[in-house]
Parts: C-alpha cells; sequence; structure tokens
C-alpha cells in the first residue's frame, strides 16, 4: 500500500445506446451543452478534494477514463479535462492514462488526437471478433470495422492496448473460442480481459435469460481454455479475468486490488480514500446538483467494520496471481500461521490453491471458486485461536 | 348470596374468528380497562403466538359488570390455549368454569379447531353460549352458520347471539346472555379448601404464581398449604385477583377466580390439575381430573455455535421458568459437541422453544430429529429407557425393544373417512372404534405408535380433510416393536445426530427418503458430499451432492468494491449458520429434513 500515489477515474456517463448486458450507469438522452456542463463539473469536483489530498505532493499514478462511453466525448472536451487534470498535479511522465473506446465511435482523427494529448493506454470495448456473438449481445459494430480501426490503432503505434472480450455467450461454443485466439494472434493485444458473461440485475439480459448462470460446465471449460490458450500465448494470467504481456499489467485496476488510494469522478464513480470508501450518486442530475452545494461523496462514507476489511483484504487478494500474505495477515491478527495452513490444507481441495513462502494463491480451477475459496478462509482466521476483533 | 354473584367462563373459538377481539370488548364493556389503556388485544402476551395465531399461555382477567342499577357481578374470563399439544392445559382450564361462548366466525362457520375443545367443554357440563361474530362484514352468512350451530349443540334459536367484536355491536347483550345463561359455580366457602390450579406464571420475585379456583372453602395469607400431588407445603403470603395487573385481597372464596404468592421456588412444584388444601383443615380428596406432566417428545438441542453453550443453558433455566412442562439435561454428540435433550409436551412445543430461544434470546440452535422414549428389555434382563437414539445398543444385546402407544381421536366430516383411515393405516394405525357424531360427522378412536404421530401427521390430517378434521390422543402404553436404528453416513461417517429408530418394515422407506431429503438441503461444497442411510453396516440407500466447481465474481473493477464484497457477505453469513462435520457443511434444516418429508399419498 503506498501513501502518497493517487489514482485517478473519470468517469464519461454518455453512450449512443445501451447494451443490453451492461449494468454501468449511463444516459442516451445527451447533447453538447450537458458535455460541456458536465466536464466542467467533473474537474470542480476535482478541485474541491484538493485541500483534503494535496494534489501537488501526490504522484499521479494513473488516470482512467471510463464510462459510459468516452470515445463519443468531443476532443474539446477530452483536452479539457486532460489539461486541467495536469495543471492540478506536478508533472510525471510515467502516469499511465487510459481511454475507454468502442469501435463504432473511434475514428482515425480521435485516435490520432489520443495519442498525441499523451493517452497512453487503449482500452478496446470488442467483446468477440465474430458476428454472430456481437448480434447476440446487442453491440452494433461487425468485424470489418473492427480490423480498420485496429489497423489505424497498430499505424499510431499506441504504446498499450487492451481489448475486452465476453465469453460464456449464449449461443457460443467451445469452438467459437477458436477464432477469439486466432484474432488475438493477429493483433496481438498487450493487455486482454475476459469476462464469463454474468446475467446483471435490472439489465434487459436479466429478463431474457434467467437461468443463464446455471450453465457450470460450459463456462468453467470456456475459462480454462481461454487461461491456457493465452498462457501458450505468452500472456500472464495475473487476475481473475486479466491476462497481460509482461509488463503491461493495467496499473489502475491493480490499485483496486491492493488497496491504494483511488479517487473516482464523475456519477456512479468509486473511491477509496483514507480508508475510507465512497460513491457518488448515479444520477447526473444529483451528481450536479452536489457538486455545485460542493457535497463531497466522502462526507456519507460507506460503513465498514474489521470484519469487512478483512474480508476485503482476502477477497481482492485471492483474485490476483500474487495471493494474499498468509505470515503478515496472521501477525496482524494474531493468530497461528502452522494451524492456519493446516486448516488451509484439510478444508479446501488442494487443487485449488497454492501456497509458496506463505503466499497463499490460487491456481485457474480456484479462481472459479475464488468467492467460495474467500469465504472459507475468512472463516478459518474467524475461527482459528485468538482472533482480535 | 356472593357466590351467586360470580360467572366463570370461557371463549372458544378458531383462529382468527375473533377471540382475542371479542376478549377486548368485553374488557372495555365492563370498564376493566379505559379506552385510553386499550392496547389490542391485549390478553395475548407473547409475539409469537401472535404470528401463529394462537394462544399458548392463558391469561385469567376478572371484570366487574353491572348488570342493572346497582346489581353488580363479577365475570372471570379463563382463556384457553388451542393446539393439541396442550390438550391437558385446556381441560384444567375449562374444568374452572361454569360456561363457556362458543365463537364462530359468521363468514366461515364452524371450523375442525373448535370441535374438540367444544367436546371437552360438554364433557364438562359447561353451559355453551354461541355466538356469531363478524357480522359486520359484508359476506357473513348468520343464517347458514346459525343452522349449523343448533344441528351441532342442539340449542334453540334464540339462544344464539350475534355480535360484532370490532364495532360492539350485541356486546353489551352478550354480557347480559353471560348473566342469565351461565350459571354461578356451586362451593361452600365453609367446607375444607379444595382449589383447582389451572395455570401458573413465574415472577423473578416472588416465585411460581399459581392461578387457582377456589372449588370449596376458603384461602388467605399466612394459611399454610398443602399440594395433593407432591405433598409439598407452603406459607401463602399474598392472595389476590387477577385483573389487569395482580389485586392483592383477604381472602379468596369458593367459586372465585385469583392467584396464590407462596414463595414456591421451582416451577415445577406447581402442576396444572393439582389440588391446593390447606393443613390445618386438610380436604379429605383432591379435584378430579389431575394427571401428572408428561413429555412426549424428546430432540437434542445443540447450539451452532459451541462457544455458546452455557448461553444455552442459561437460557433453557430462564424459558423453564415460564414453562414447567419443559425437561432437560446435557448430553454429547459426535457430531455436534455439547448441548441437550430436552423433553416436550409436543412438537408444537418443540417449535415454540427454539423460536424463543432464537428470538428471546438471540441463539441459534440445531435440533436433531426428534424423537420418543423407548424402553428397552436387554439380555440381561435389564429395563433401559432411552430418550436418544444413538444411545440404543447392538441388536445382539436387545432381547426386547417396546415403543410409547396413544389413543388418539379423530373427528372428521364424513367425507374425509377413506382419505384418513388410508393415512392412519400408513402409520400403523389399528382403528378400534367409528361413531357418528351427528350425520355428516364421524369420531374415529385408534391407536397408534406415538413416533408415527409426531412427525407431520397432524399436517397431513389436516391437508386430507381440507382442515375440518381434528385430532386430540393421549399415552396408552408402552407396546413391543420390532424396530431398527437407522443411521445416516456423510462422506462415509455416521452423523449420530441425524440417527432414527424406525420400524423393520419401513427402513428402506424412510432411508430412501431421507437421504434424497438431504440431498436437496445440503448445500454444493468444494468437496462432493455422499449421503447413505444404513442398518448397522449395511447401507440401504445413497445420494450425492456433486461438488461445487464455480463460484466467481468474473468483473471486480472499477473500484465499487463495496457492492461485489456484499455478496460475499451472504456466503459468509451463510455460513455462519451451518454446522461442520467433518469436511462437511450441514444446514439447521439439514437436521429437521424428516419434519418436512412429503408423504405420497
Amino acid at each position: 500500500m503506498e501513501s502518497e500515489n493517487l489514482y485517478l477515474y473519470i468517469h464519461i456517463p454518455f453512450c449512443n445506446s445501451k447494451c443490453p448486458y451492461c449494468s454501468f450507469y449511463s444516459i442516451t438522452d445527451h447533447t453538447e451543452e450537458l458535455h460541456k456542463i458536465y466536464i466542467n463539473t467533473v474537474i470542480k469536483e476535482l478541485e474541491l478534494y484538493n485541500p483534503l489530498l494535496d494534489f501537488k505532493s501526490r504522484i499521479l499514478k494513473s488516470i482512467y477514463i471510463g464510462g459510459g462511453t468516452p470515445s463519443i466525448l468531443s476532443e474539446k472536451n477530452l483536452d479539457f479535462i486532460l489539461k486541467n487534470i495536469h495543471s492540478l498535479f506536478p508533472g510525471d511522465e510515467n502516469t499511465e492514462i487510459t481511454i475507454e473506446g468502442n469501435p463504432e465511435s473511434l475514428n482515425y482523427e480521435n485516435l490520432n488526437f489520443y495519442k498525441n494529448s499523451g493517452i497512453n493506454r487503449l482500452s478496446l470495448g470488442l467483446q468477440s471478433s465474430m458476428d454472430k456473438n456481437l448480434r447476440t449481445l446487442g453491440r452494433n459494430h461487425r468485424l470489418s470495422e473492427i480490423n480498420n480501426i485496429l489497423s489505424i490503432i497498430k499505424e499510431l503505434n499506441f504504446p498499450s492496448v487492451s481489448v475486452d472480450f465476453i465469453y460464456n455467450i449464449p449461443g457460443q461454443t467451445m469452438d467459437d473460442l477458436k477464432k477469439e485466439f486466432e484474432f488475438i494472434k493477429i493483433y496481438k493485444p498487450e493487455h486482454l480481459s475476459f469476462y464469463g458473461l454474468s446475467i446483471e440485475e435490472n439489465t434487459p439480459f436479466c429478463s431474457l435469460y434467467k437461468n443463464y448462470d446455471a450453465q457450470e460446465e460450459l463456462y468453467n471449460n470456456m475459462y480454462m481454455e481461454i487461461s491456457e490458450k493465452l498462457l501458450s500465448m505468452g500472456y500472464e494470467h495475473y487476475e481473475i479475468s486479466n491476462f497481460a504481456l509482461p509488463g503491461h499489467g493495467c496499473r489502475h485496476n491493480m490499485a483496486y486490488w491492493d488497496f491504494s488510494e483511488y479517487l473516482g469522478l464523475g456519477p456512479s464513480a468509486s473511491s477509496y480514500i483514507d480508508e475510507k470508501r465512497f460513491k457518488n450518486s448515479s444520477s447526473i442530475k444529483d451528481y450536479i446538483n452536489n457538486i455545485k452545494n460542493k457535497n463531497l461523496a466522502i462526507n456519507n462514507p460507506e460503513k465498514r467494520n474489521n470484519e469487512d476489511l478483512l474480508l476485503e483484504k482476502i477477497f481482492l487478494g485471492l483474485r490476483t496471481k500474487s495471493g494474499i500474505n498468509l505470515e503478515g495477515l496472521c501477525r496482524e491478527y494474531n493468530l497461528n500461521l502452522q494451524e492456519l495452513r493446516d486448516k488451509i490444507k484439510y478444508y479446501i481441495p488442494e487443487t485449488l490453491w497454492i501456497c509458496s513462502d506463505n503466499e497463499l494463491s490460487l491456481t485457474t480451477e480456484g479462481f472459479l471458486l475464488s468467492n467460495t475459496i474467500t469465504v472459507e478462509v475468512f472463516n478459518l482466521f474467524q475461527t482459528s485461536g485468538i482472533y482480535r476483533k | 348470596m356472593y357466590i351467586d354473584k360470580i360467572r366463570n367462563f370461557s371463549i372458544i373459538a378458531h383462529i382468527d374468528h375473533g377471540k382475542s377481539t371479542l376478549a377486548d370488548r368485553l374488557l372495555e364493556y365492563t370498564n376493566t380497562v379505559t379506552k385510553r389503556e386499550m392496547k389490542e388485544q391485549i390478553l395475548d402476551d407473547m409475539d409469537l403466538e401472535r404470528e401463529r395465531g394462537i394462544t399458548i399461555k392463558s391469561h385469567p382477567i376478572r371484570m366487574e359488570y353491572e348488570f342493572a342499577p346497582g346489581d353488580k357481578y363479577i365475570l372471570n374470563l379463563i382463556d384457553t390455549p388451542g393446539h393439541v399439544d396442550f390438550s391437558y392445559e385446556v381441560s384444567r382450564a375449562l374444568a374452572a368454569c361454569e360456561g363457556a361462548l362458543l365463537v364462530v366466525d359468521a363468514t366461515q362457520g364452524i371450523e375442525a379447531q373448535t370441535l374438540s375443545t367444544l367436546y371437552q367443554a360438554l364433557d364438562n357440563n359447561l353451559h355453551i353460549i354461541p355466538v356469531i361474530n363478524k357480522i359486520d362484514l359484508p359476506n357473513e352468512q348468520r343464517e347458514k352458520v346459525t343452522k349449523e350451530i343448533i344441528s351441532l349443540i342442539g340449542c334453540q334459536r334464540n339462544e344464539i347471539i350475534t355480535v360484532s367484536a370490532k364495532t360492539g355491536h350485541g356486546v353489551e347483550n352478550l354480557l347480559q346472555e353471560i348473566v342469565v345463561q351461565i350459571p354461578p359455580p356451586k362451593g361452600d366457602p365453609e367446607k375444607p379448601l379444595q382449589a383447582l390450579i389451572f395455570d401458573s406464571t413465574f415472577d423473578n420475585y416472588r416465585g411460581a404464581v399459581p392461578h387457582i379456583r377456589v372449588v370449596n372453602g376458603r384461602i388467605k395469607s399466612n394459611d399454610k398449604i398443602f399440594m395433593f400431588s407432591n405433598s409439598l407445603l407452603f406459607d401463602v403470603t399474598e392472595v389476590g385477583y387477577l385483573k389487569l395487573k395482580k389485586e392483592p385481597q383477604k381472602e379468596l372464596l369458593a367459586g372465585e377466580v385469583g392467584y396464590v404468592m407462596a414463595s414456591i421456588r421451582n416451577v415445577k412444584d406447581t402442576r396444572v390439575g393439582d389440588t391446593i388444601t390447606t393443613v390445618e383443615n386438610k380436604a379429605e380428596k383432591p379435584l378430579p381430573g389431575y394427571r401428572p406432566a408428561k413429555s412426549m417428545v424428546f430432540a437434542g438441542l445443540y447450539p451452532v455455535n459451541s462457544d455458546n453453550y452455557t448461553l444455552l443453558r442459561d437460557a433453557l433455566d430462564k424459558l423453564k421458568l415460564n414453562d414447567s412442562s419443559l425437561i432437560y439435561e446435557p448430553e454429547t454428540s459426535k457430531a455436534l459437541g455439547f448441548g441437550f435433550r430436552c423433553g416436550f409436551l409436543g412438537l408444537l412445543h418443540m417449535e415454540i422453544i427454539q423460536e424463543r430461544l432464537s428470538r428471546e434470546h438471540n441463539i441459534e440452535i440445531i435440533t436433531t430429529v426428534p424423537n420418543v422414549a423407548y424402553i428397552i428389555y436387554n439380555v440381561r434382563g435389564e429395563k433401559i429407557t432411552i430418550d436418544n437414539p444413538s444411545k440404543l445398543p447392538a441388536s445382539n444385546e436387545i432381547e426386547r425393544l417396546e415403543e410409547p402407544f396413544i389413543r388418539c381421536q379423530i373427528v372428521t366430516p364424513s367425507d374425509y373417512i377413506g382419505n384418513i383411515m388410508h393415512l392412519c393405516m400408513d402409520r400403523r394405525g389399528i382403528n378400534t372404534e367409528m361413531e357418528y357424531i351427528d350425520n355428516s360427522r364421524v369420531n374415529l378412536n385408534f391407536e397408534f405408535p406415538l413416533v408415527e404421530i409426531i412427525f407431520d401427521f397432524y399436517d397431513r390430517l389436516k391437508t386430507i380433510s381440507r382442515g375440518y378434521a381434528s385430532m386430540d390422543y393421549e399415552f396408552l402404553e408402552y407396546r413391543p416393536s420390532k424396530l431398527k436404528k437407522l443411521d445416516i453416513l456423510l462422506n462415509g461417517d455416521v452423523v449420530d445426530a441425524l440417527s432414527m429408530i424406525v420400524h423393520r418394515d419401513k427402513t428402506y422407506y424412510w432411508g430412501k427418503k431421507l437421504v434424497e431429503k438431504l440431498r436437496k438441503l445440503i448445500p454444493r461444497q468444494m468437496y462432493e458430499v455422499v449421503i447413505q442411510a444404513a442398518i448397522g453396516s449395511k447401507a440401504i440407500a445413497r445420494e450425492s451432492v456433486k461438488a461445487l466447481r464455480k463460484n466467481v465474481t468474473a468483473k471486480c473493477y472499477g473500484g465499487d468494491i463495496t457492492r461485489k464484497r456484499k455478496l460475499l457477505d451472504k456466503q459468509k453469513e451463510g455460513k455462519k449458520r451451518m454446522k461442520r462435520v467433518g469436511r462437511v457443511d450441514i444446514p439447521q434444516e439439514a437436521f429437521l429434513a424428516i419434519l418436512s418429508l412429503d408423504d405420497e399419498d
């Protein structure tokens, strides 16, 4: 955990259409006028945090512009955001700056602008290279358009490109995965996120695919296949759903899993500052109002206790390849390390985890059961020896 | 004479027919309670009772009613519990009365639950005043209900009172009829004291407080009293009337209802149905009808969290203060650790205790499969009583095994005789008698092994008779039976808390049903769970819960950790409520799986 570093997230809650599986906050009814008001509000919110966080004393490790669909924001507006951020923080060549984009709204103009304005990481919401899957997912782009965008990206030489994939799509077979691997082989993105489709509440997919999550076997087979294949292509499986070529892990996302301090700007954005978690409301109207009244979300942090903190440490740690440090945790919670290790050995099947040098981490098979294992490890902590509450 | 101005009565009603509301109205109209003091349904003490819609504890109340200017009467309302587990308590409460209001819902008519208590009331020669309630409702059918009542108890049309407890309509008239129709008690205050204990409560400072109906004689402070059932002596410190609060009096006379305080430390020293008399002027005989407490159903109670053993013990001690029919003693189980073997009046009693432990004392408990007490004659000729199936000796040690039998009475409309006979045969019942009560209702007498009744028999009976049948039973005797111990194994280990004693002809039936039910109740977990039923070393049924292979939150970015953690919170709370035996996590419901098995009729 680093105390002087800061990671910044900016939410762009605008889309041209809602994808049926998506549960992130955005609106489709927006105007350039609203965009302008919005970006001004975001910078205002940022400035309001300056007294508390003292930006000049911080190292800005990452800026992540997500959404919504950030790529529909005009270059002018994006420039405004970036310039204002840079003016508040000390200069740093090494800041990872990511923008999310979807193929429909990317073109040479904005891609070129991104490159020139210092954005060094592009996150592409591809989801699948197969048209039939794209149709099922309700996406408007097709493979032909993607190829076009990708060649532009290659031409512009972005230092790091990340591509999002979804698997376990209704109608998708094990065989179909091969097509995704072929695509990856051709374009060799530096970073990949593979998300198993989960049906989120309050999305159109929810009513369409009610019992879909029950398809355990296919999901698992696909997951194991993806991990194995990507490994053979040189990617490191560094988090449950994330893969990267050496040196290209997503620095911003790592902050979420290792208890670094991050600040999220815009409606629905979450933050972790000063060991407090807080989140902005999911409504542009309320957000603009709140910032106008200088009403910051940090004033309403979420209620958490020591039990919650321990659970988070185990939950987030086990998501990553590096896992959790059992020795450190045992010292912190006053537990007998050997006793804990013996219990883990007894209660959790050995194919699911590895423990080397007292670092407990999960195997690929273990990742699939990470929730169960997290709860079990937490339970073992609570029932071992003197647990300091 | 004073005694001519007393009326002792009870209210008999089906659930939700308005007994409590009517009682509230009576309190109000006699000014026993002012409108300001009135809290809805003031006589029901516990939330639990409210939820189940049944009265568990009676709470007698004394009202003063001005029948005519200057002509005052004392009306003692004695409430009765309404479940077969408590039929003895009901009978003693009725024995304290001369009359009863039979309350029937004008939209529902006569229902089964009322019948059993009604017959007890008639057996006790109580005068019945039929009351049709809820006449304020638009769909009331008073004419139809009137006919039913006349057919049932043979009264005159003009003896039936119509009321609306909700609006108060007819309540004044009802009060008049109570005075006119119900006879005053008969008793001589000069004769030796005979007082019937029909209930008792516990006060932390005063000890057990019996509620009594003085039949003959009188009782006052400083009297030395004698209990017929256990020959114990006590000094009376206070007597009084029971209004909303206790009202001390100089003395209680024959015909009156009230309470006695006599520094009785142990609530089990005051037995419902017992007779109190004085040492100085002892009555020759106790009043009739006394029956010692008998636990019918036993189960092991264990805390989910073994650290809570002392808490459980303290909680049981506290519950017992108010419930003398609960018995318990420490026991251990290989699977569950340290706990208590408890005896209950029946399954409802057991459920009430469980809920009170959870609600009033905040302890989560595991209850083992409920069972009855068996008598074993072993090869050495010794007679042993066991109330825990895991204590059953090896089969080669057993000469003879006996189980308790009951005499059971089922009252049902004749339409359902066929289904009920079928159910009873299935439960090893022997039909001993069948008689028609009237031209549509029949009374069936059976002898059953008690164990066949304690699991969901009552609910099945209600289901197949659409709620119209009612039942009552009492212990008959122990009889030899061909019984076997059925064990349940999880991943090869016997879980002693799940063992049952079953009839030899039903081992496969119960074994198969149990493992199937357990398969549904035991959640998937990291290791496969193999469930087997066995008699001795022979497995007779098998199911398995296959290992869980997926439980993952695929996406965790965007920083909203709290939302993702909430799912884990739920899973972690769920785990806390399970008992771990070996590597298997077993939910509480699994231990009671036997209670919710479906009969395929």
